[in-house]
């Protein structure tokens, strides 16, 4: 489960219900990364704003306050194409839409949290594979 | 028995932060998983009986009193004596009339807003080796 090689990104996970989000992020932490837990969209730019160096934001498409998954990706996308987005929702009717917004498609819910640390470190491979070339 | 030297508690405690304010709570969490706490993050008080129901293991609470929803942190301290009367619980708020209305004890202590995260963890630490 441990990958050293990933050790340090950080992930933020926005998930409004407490029991889902504890489980993930306890597991990602697990996984060597650090991980920020959040409830809402504006979450994740109170973290930007602050300064941290954010590599995935790992998003529930069902949100509260003003903006949902998708408009935050959307969003990510515009202003920091360099954070990578990784959308959950339970619905199927959401899949087609969070394909476009984020490059491998949705994870389901229910998800494996490790089916999350799979794609996290599918990213990063990328990441560092584009780097090298 | 001997209590186990501090190193030892501080790397084994279970905390439960409740917390609505991320800017808040991110901070706070942050420094007590690096001193080598477990942290849970709850925004409210029905969360936080969410995890506690759930069977996660929370050896100390450190909550908000002025949060959104239907219970404060005293009330929060209430469904506490009543379901898990061995857990402590750290009271903070910024308003200091909040304080007054704590009665402290071994298991209830309250921290004024803003507070010192070293402070939080002295009392996090203090309050679980008199448990």
């Amino acid at each position: 489960m441990s990958t050293d090689r990933d050790a340090g990104a950080t992930i933020i996970v926005i998930e409004p219900d407490v029991l889902v989000r504890m489980v993930v992020a306890k597991y990602l932490r697990e996984c060597g990364y650090r991980v920020i837990e959040g409830t809402e969209a504006a979450d994740v730019w109170a973290a930007i704003d602050s300064g941290i160096k954010v590599d995935i934001v790992f998003a529930e498409v069902r949100l509260t306050g003003k903006t949902n998954g998708f408009s935050l990706a959307s969003l990510l996308r515009q202003k920091h194409p360099e954070i990578d987005v990784i959308l959950t929702s339970s619905p199927d009717s959401a899949a087609e839409k969070t394909k476009q917004l984020c490059d491998d498609g949705p994870i389901g819910k229910p998800y494996h949290p490790g089916d999350v640390a799979a794609r996290i470190r599918q990213i990063l491979a990328r990441r560092g594979s584009s780097k090298k070339t | 028995m001997p209590l186990p030297p501090a190193d030892i508690i501080e790397n084994t405690l279970a905390v439960l932060i409740v917390e609505d304010e991320f800017l808040v709570r991110w901070p706070a969490a942050e420094f007590l998983r690096e001193r080598g706490y477990t942290v849970i993050e709850a925004t409210d008080s029905a969360d936080a009986i969410s995890i506690l129901n759930s069977g996660a293991h929370v050896d100390i609470v450190f909550s908000d009193i002025n949060m959104p929803g239907e219970l404060t942190g005293h009330g929060l301290g209430e469904w506490l004596d009543r379901n898990h009367p061995n857990v402590p619980l750290l009271l903070t708020s910024a308003s200091p009339t909040e304080a007054d209305k704590v009665t402290t004890s071994d298991k209830r202590r309250f921290i004024a807003k803003p507070y010192e995260l070293g402070e939080v963890g002295a009392q996090l630490e203090a309050m679980c080796r008199v448990r």
